[in-house]
Formats: structure tokens, C-alpha cells, sequence
């Protein structure tokens, strides 16, 4: 069954939740609550999603114990690599049935099965990598139906972010006050916006671009580019938005995902900001047990592409991701090369050569197949006429460039202005926002490209 | 007190924002309960004709998605179609019945495969004959009875003209137009590439949750119209079908439903059909209507069973236009495809109703048993 977070009878139900939530004054009830609305989340979503996910709880549940009574670094790092080994198995399947099919024909078994990746696999293997680190560090076991509580939190299995075990169990123990109803607004309507409304328009006018790239001037292709970076980040903070929002009315305070990330001056600086619990998950559990800088620069840099590399195959298994990663981990150390070595950049020309290294690079996860990237890059050499759609478009994004470097406290003063208004007002506030969507939005259902992953 | 404030905050916004939308909302809920829930309601008639046409698509459906499951009916209902008069309208009862085991116990002495029946279909329409599978009545052509059963099959199987598809011919620089739901949307990715190589430019302008069933929820036939008057197209293709097999509001009678795979519903189902046809035949635009692949689970791909029956038979016996086959790879559910290198790819999303590329791919290769290409560019070769 279809699922979205965008829809009449999710909001309905959540809304009903949320009443009965915080009409429970007692944390234990409103504890068990979430459960149940985590559990029946997954129902609806499909039971093999659920299934997977409770099995996936006991494993992680008995792994835990065995941290805990045991202490050792092994069991920490071998229970580790059992989930990834489980994610990997997933993520790899469909390249591995042959293989696996022929080891099954050779002892005369069936090979009529398969095995689909389950939604948010790899978001709560990530949590659930985070809580056996608390295990360990903590030497505390959490009981088992919170474990479920937390890996199947409704908020962040679809695609994320990343809720480390300690933030979420600070959160799970301590009493709920509704509170910050201007941001949930706020962020609600953000989301809405950026999603329904840019995020999908931006689509369709990558879909046309993408008909056939050959046909493009180089400012055309450019144009594809500079519009999937603006829709990638819409579509994704958009979601991460929304979830915020419905954490926070349940007392949830989920951690930030994108601190604005296309005003970074430099590519170090843009994975600070952008996908921020990804990026700080792979610094905590890969980079610094690899050593960090500690060991030199040149061994800090081997580790920096390591990273990257592998956050690149974690995104998909296919080759353009593997390059895309690479591409990255070699910006990052060219970046500390220059900070070593060379003189620092006029402040808004290193801004702007940063999104365009970011968004040159979004074509990796674009074409995903390595025949579509070289037909696109290809196509720079034809140097098709521009035409002024191509003109039009540049110069929008142009504009967008310049006035979102200096949009960085909108979203606090439209919380302020918000919060200050009769609650009326905010029902009308609310109702013009959404009409305005409504009106102008394109068709089609919010696709979270994250979901995926 | 703060808890029931923000309630009321974002439920009567939701109330205000249903109203004015009421119209959008009711065709959602048609769209995806199937079910009529309009009032009249004099509120609503102000709004409304305030608003005009405030008739947003909603953005929350998707039909396309279903259980996991799998089963191969249909083939195997086609392999019995060819060897045992069934009609339309058995295959409706027993799909009712939810019963197909006659069609499982049905022997077949000649051992038809797909392609038997197809040459059957295709000796029935040279020959003037009613068709073979579809008739309901007694003039269609019994196999099993005729008494020079094998001549005639062999008389089928010698005539080259029934082996040939009818192909539709493109030129370098014609312009093909692509319309359907979401598996058009993945298909149409590749076609534009398959195109490409006879120097044909393709539009695709599918829309996902789309189809023929729900009319005031998504007009094909006038968007189609407005498509084939912004420009001149040679051909359209069509894949579409996937949200459509559902109960129907009548559209003579509003408060009347009509039950799927009904004669009724069929009968408006393939007007609908002759409907978008014929709004490229008016523009001297060919057609090619993609056949429905089989779906992962059993009750819907019973369903898809009975559409692509309803869509062939539309689609051929009125020579309207090319039907394109997939189910010689498609015909039955199946989740990997060997590739040319005798690899295993998988082909099909998790939904078990879309696919990969891959599979998306070999969607758009099929069409190209259905295209000529011109013949200087084929030299070029």
C-alpha cells in the first residue's frame, strides 16, 4: 500500500493520534501509544515491512545483550558488521540473484524468491548502530519494546535523519509539554511549500530538460543541474521538515538535517550543512575509528576519501555513485590541499564555485546509469544554440542564488511573526497559504527521492 | 488548553480548505475509494462556481502500488483462451466467482501457446471471422469443432501476412507523443532513446495516477486534444490502464455504479478508449496502445486480465490502431529477466506493479516491433 506523510487520511489519523497523545498525561501510556501508532504505521505501510523490522529488533535487541554482558570491543564491531552485512544484503540483491540462484539450482532448490529492500532499512541499520554504541559506551540495555519504539519511530524510518539512540531515549523518558506551535506551523508550511510547490514544479522541468540532452545549448545542461541541486534539497528538507514538525507535536525534538547548505563557501563546509546526521554519523562511526587527522595530513586525507567513497556506495551500488562519492572525497582534500597551501577566495566567489561543484557533481545521482553521464557530459561538446528558455532559467536561479545567501533568519522571524498573531489570524494565515498552493501547485504525488536509499 | 488550540488551528483549516475544495476532494475520494460522496449542498454550488475550475489533481494518489504476490494467470488464461471458446463475459463471471479453475483444467489437445492464439485473433480478422476468443456467441470459430482443425491451423501457421505485425511507419524528424500513468512515465524514458536512433523526437507527457476510468478526475481525451493542437504528431503511444480496474460511476446516471469487467463498464471503458483513438484519428495520428503487463498480485492481475482483453479487442477489431504486445516477456509476473549476457536483472519495482530501468527498458524495446523506421536512416545502419 502506498504510503506518504502528504496525505488527507494521514493527517487525519495523526491528527486524531496526536489528540489522544497528549490527552494521556503519563509518559508510560503515551510510550505504549507510539508504539502502537509505530506498529500500525508499518501495517498500513506492509507487512513484510513490519515483519522485517521486528526481526531486525530482535536481532539488534540480542546483540545488545550480548555488548552488555560481555563488554568487548569484538562483539561491538562484529554486531555491526552483521547489520551492515544485512543492509548490504538487501541493497545488493537484485545484483546478486544470479549467483545466489545458480548455488540453489546446484542443490535442486527453488530460486523462485526474492527479496525486496524493506522502506528505511538503511535509516534504522544506521540507529540501530548508533544504540549498540550506547550499549557499549553506556552499559545500559534498553528493554525491548522500547528498542522497537525507537528503531520503528514513525517520524524517522522513512528516510531518516539519522536519531542517535542517546538523543531519542533523552527524549523517550522525559515528560511531553505541547509547546513551539508557531515553528510546527511553520515548518509544516515550509515543507508544503518546498515540496508541493517547487520541488514538483523543478521536476517537471527536469523531466523536460532530460528528454534529450543532446538537443541542449551548455547553458541548458547547466540549467539541469543547478535545477536538480535546488529540487534535491527542497524535496529533501521539505520531508525533513515535515517530520520535524510531527516529532515536535508529539514532544520529539529530531535532529537538524540542513543548516542551508547552498551558502557554503567551500565543499568542507557544505557537508556541514547538508544531510547533517549523515554526515556526521559517517565522521563518528567511520572517520574518526579510522584514525581522523590524527596520523598526518596525507593519512587524514586517505581517510577523508574512504568516507566519502563509501557514502557514495551506500547511496546505490551503482558505478555514477561510486564516482560521485570519489568525486567528492577528492574535492574535500583538493579543499584542504588549498587551505594548506593557497590564498583564501573572495567570500561570494567561493560560494558560488561551490554550488556549482555541488550541483555539477548531483549529476552522478541524476544518470544513473554511467552510459546517461557520459551522453550528458558528452553533450557540452555539440554546443547546441541557447535558447532564451535556457536564459530564463539561469537568470531565476541566479536571483534565488543571491537572495537565499541572505535568507537565513526567515524562517526564525516567520515563527516570530506567527507566534504573535491571534489564533484566528493563524487559521487564516494557514488557509491563504495552502489555497495559494493548491491553486498553483503541478499535479502529482511528493516522491521523496530519500526514500529510497 | 495549548493542545486543543493548535488542534483547532489545523482542523478548521482543513475544514475551511475542504470546502473550498470540495470539488478536488470528492474526486479524490472517487478516485481512490471508488466511491460517489457528492451532496448537494448549496455552500458548495457558491464556492464552486466562485472558484470556477479550483479543480486541483489531487497529489496524495497513487493506485499503483499493491501487495506483494505472485502468480502467473495470465498466460496461462490466454493459453486457455486460445483452446476453449470463453467469452468476455465468462471471464467476468469467473473472475466474480473468483473461480478459474475450469480455465486450469481446461485440456487442450493442440497444445496452443500465446503465439497460437494471437495467430488465431489475426486468422479470424483476415478472414472476416468473428473473433475467436471475444464472442459471446455461437459464430465465432470453434477450433476444437472444425472438422479440418489441422488444416486450418496449418493454413494459419503457413500464412506469412498473419506472422508480420502491422507496423507504423516514422520518418526522420516525425513527432511521437507518449501518454499514459506512471509506467508510461518510466517506459516513455526510454522509448525517447529508442526513438532516437530512427532521428524521431518524442513528447511524453504521462501523468502518474492517471487513466480512462475516472473521467473528472483526469480527461485524457482533452488533454490530448490540446497536445495534438500545439503540434503536429505522426504517431501516439499509450500505456495506461494500472489505475483503472475499479467499479465506475455511471456517467449517465451519477448515483449508479458499474461493476468492473460488466459488459456495462466494458462498454464505457472501451468508448473511453475509442474516445482518445479517435481524437488522433481526427488529426491523421497513428496508434499504438501498449498491452498491460501483469502485475505481482493475483486479484488485481485478474483485473489486468479482463483490461487487456477489453483493450485489444477495442484496439484490433476495430482497426484502430497497433497493439503492442509485452507478453511474451510480461505476460507473466516475473520479478528478473536474463539480460544478453544470460545475467539476471531485476525488472520490477517492490510495488510489483512498476519496474527498474531495466525492466522499463525492455517495455520500450517491444515498441519497436511495432515501428518502421525510415528506410535511409535503417542504410545508415
Amino acid at each position: 500500500m502506498s504510503f506518504t506523510f502528504f496525505s488527507v487520511e494521514f493527517f487525519l489519523t495523526f491528527m486524531a493520534f496526536f489528540l489522544l497523545y497528549h490527552f494521556v498525561k503519563d509518559i508510560k501510556y503515551q510510550n505504549y501509544l507510539l508504539l502502537a501508532f509505530n506498529i500500525g504505521l508499518l501495517y498500513f505501510i506492509g507487512i513484510y515491512v513490519l515483519l522485517i523490522v521486528l526481526i531486525f529488533s530482535f536481532f539488534v535487541h540480542y546483540f545488545a545483550l550480548l555488548i552488555y554482558t560481555r563488554l568487548s570491543k569484538y562483539i561491538l564491531l562484529s554486531s555491526i558488521f552483521f547489520i551492515i552485512l544485512n543492509l548490504a544484503f538487501f541493497k545488493y540483491f537484485p545484483e546478486l540473484k544470479s549467483d545466489i540462484d545458480e548455488i540453489l539450482m546446484f542443490f535442486n532448490m527453488s530460486e523462485s524468491f526474492n527479496f525486496v529492500f524493506p522502506v528505511g532499512l538503511s535509516f534504522y541499520t544506521f540507529n540501530a548502530i548508533t544504540y549498540l554504541y550506547y550499549v557499549y559506551k553506556y552499559k545500559e540495555v534498553k528493554p525491548f519494546f522500547e528498542l522497537v519504539t525507537y528503531l520503528s519511530f514513525f517520524a524517522t524510518i522513512c528516510s531518516g535523519p539519522i536519531f542517535r539512540a542517546n538523543n531519542f531515549f533523552e527524549q523517550y523518558y522525559s515528560i511531553k509539554r505541547f509547546a513551539k506551535e508557531g515553528e510546527i506551523i511553520t515548518l509544516v508550511l515550509f515543507a508544503v511549500v518546498k515540496q508541493v510547490l517547487v520541488a514538483n514544479y523543478l521536476g517537471i522541468m527536469i523531466d523536460e530538460y532530460t528528454q534529450d540532452v543532446t538537443t541542449l545549448s551548455i547553458l541548458g545542461l547547466l540549467d539541469i543541474v543547478w535545477m536538480y541541486s535546488l529540487m534535491l534539497y527542497f524535496n529533501f528538507s521539505a520531508y525533513v521538515n515535515l517530520v520535524k514538525a510531527l516529532a515536535l507535536m508529539l514532544g520529539y525534538t529530531l535532529p537538524t538535517n540542513f543548516d542551508m547548505p547552498y551558502i557554503s563557501a567551500n565543499i568542507k563546509e557544505f557537508w556541514t550543512r547538508w544531510h547533517i546526521s549523515l554526515s556526521s554519523f559517517f565522521r563518528d562511526y567511520v572517520y574518526i575509528p579510522l584514525g581522523g587527522s590524527y596520523g598526518g595530513f596525507a593519512k587524514t586525507q586517505l581517510n577523508v576519501f574512504i568516507v566519502f567513497l563509501l557514502s557514495g556506495i551506500w547511496h546505490n551500488n551503482t558505478l555514477n555513485f561510486a564516482i560521485w562519492g570519489a568525486f567528492h572525497g577528492l574535492c574535500l582534500i583538493g579543499f584542504n590541499c588549498w587551505n594548506k597551501w593557497g590564498k583564501p577566495l573572495p567570500n561570494f566567489l567561493a560560494k558560488f564555485i561551490t554550488f556549482n561543484v555541488v550541483s555539477i557533481l548531483w549529476a552522478f545521482f541524476y544518470f544513473t546509469s554511467f552510459e546517461d553521464i557520459w551522453l550528458y557530459f558528452h553533450s557540452f561538446l555539440l554546443n547546441n544554440a541557447v535558447s532564451s528558455k535556457d536564459i530564463l532559467i539561469c537568470g531565476v536561479i541566479f536571483i534565488w542564488f543571491l537572495v537565499y545567501q541572505y535568507s537565513s533568519g526567515l524562517f526564525c522571524a516567520i515563527v516570530y511573526i506567527f507566534n504573535n498573531l491571534h489564533f484566528i489570524l493563524q487559521v487564516i494565515v494557514v488557509v491563504l497559504v495552502l489555497m495559494v498552493v493548491f491553486v498553483v501547485m503541478p499535479d502529482g504525488i511528493p516522491n521523496f527521492i530519500y526514500s529510497s536509499f | 488548553m495549548r493542545v486543543l488550540r493548535f488542534f483547532f488551528i489545523l482542523i478548521s483549516s482543513f475544514l475551511i480548505l475542504s470546502i473550498l475544495f470540495n470539488k478536488s476532494l470528492f474526486s479524490y475520494i472517487e478516485q481512490k475509494y471508488h466511491k460517489d460522496y457528492r451532496v448537494d449542498f448549496a455552500l458548495f454550488d457558491v464556492i464552486n462556481n466562485i472558484s470556477g475550475n479550483f479543480h486541483i489533481v489531487d497529489n496524495k494518489l497513487n493506485l499503483e502500488l499493491f501487495e506483494l504476490k505472485n502468480h502467473n494467470y495470465v498466460l496461462e488464461s490466454a493459453n486457455n483462451l486460445s483452446s476453449k471458446q470463453i467469452s468476455h463475459k465468462d471471464l467476468f463471471i469467473n473472475f466474480r466467482k473468483n473461480d478459474f479453475s475450469y480455465l486450469k483444467d481446461a485440456t487442450h489437445k493442440y497444445e496452443a501457446d500465446f503465439s497460437m492464439y494471437e495467430l488465431i485473433l489475426k486468422y479470424n480478422q483476415k478472414h472476416n471471422k468473428k473473433n475467436l476468443s471475444y464472442t459471446k456467441s455461437e459464430n465465432s470459430i470453434n477450433i476444437k469443432q472444425d472438422e479440418k482443425k489441422e488444416d486450418a491451423i496449418q493454413d494459419i501457421k503457413d500464412d506469412k501476412d498473419l506472422i508480420d505485425n502491422s507496423k507504423i511507419h516514422l520518418n526522420k524528424n516525425d513527432k511521437v507523443l507518449l501518454i499514459g500513468d506512471s509506467l508510461m512515465q518510466g517506459t516513455g524514458m526510454f522509448i525517447i532513446k529508442e526513438l532516437k536512433q530512427g532521428e524521431v523526437k518524442t513528447k511524453n507527457i504521462a501523468k502518474q495516477s492517471t487513466g480512462l476510468a475516472y473521467k473528472k478526475f483526469y480527461d485524457w481525451q482533452s488533454e490530448l486534444k490540446k497536445a495534438l493542437n500545439e503540434d503536429e504528431y505522426k504517431a501516439i503511444v499509450v500505456l495506461m490502464g494500472v489505475n483503472d480496474y475499479w467499479d465506475m460511476i455511471n456517467p449517465n446516471n451519477r448515483t449508479k455504479y458499474l461493476k468492473f469487467g460488466s459488459d456495462e463498464w466494458n462498454e464505457v471503458y472501451s468508448s473511453r478508449i475509442k474516445e482518445i483513438v479517435d481524437e488522433a484519428k481526427a488529426k491523421n495520428t497513428e496508434v499504438l496502445w501498449y498491452q498491460l503487463p501483469a502485475v505481482k498480485k493475483k486479484a488485481l492481475n485478474d483485473k489486468v486480465a479482463i483490461l487487456n482483453v477489453t483493450m485489444e479487442n477495442t484496439i484490433k477489431n476495430e482497426n484502430y490502431g497497433v497493439f503492442v504486445k509485452v507478453d511474451d516477456i510480461f505476460g507473466d509476473f516475473k520479478e528478473y529477466v536474463k539480460n544478453e549476457e544470460g545475467k539476471k536483472k531485476s525488472v520490477r519495482g517492490s510495488d510489483g506493479v512498476h519496474f527498474t530501468p531495466y525492466g522499463y527498458s525492455l517495455m520500450a524495446k517491444k515498441l519497436l516491433d511495432y515501428i518502421e523506421f525510415d528506410k535511409e536512416i535503417n542504410d545508415e545502419k
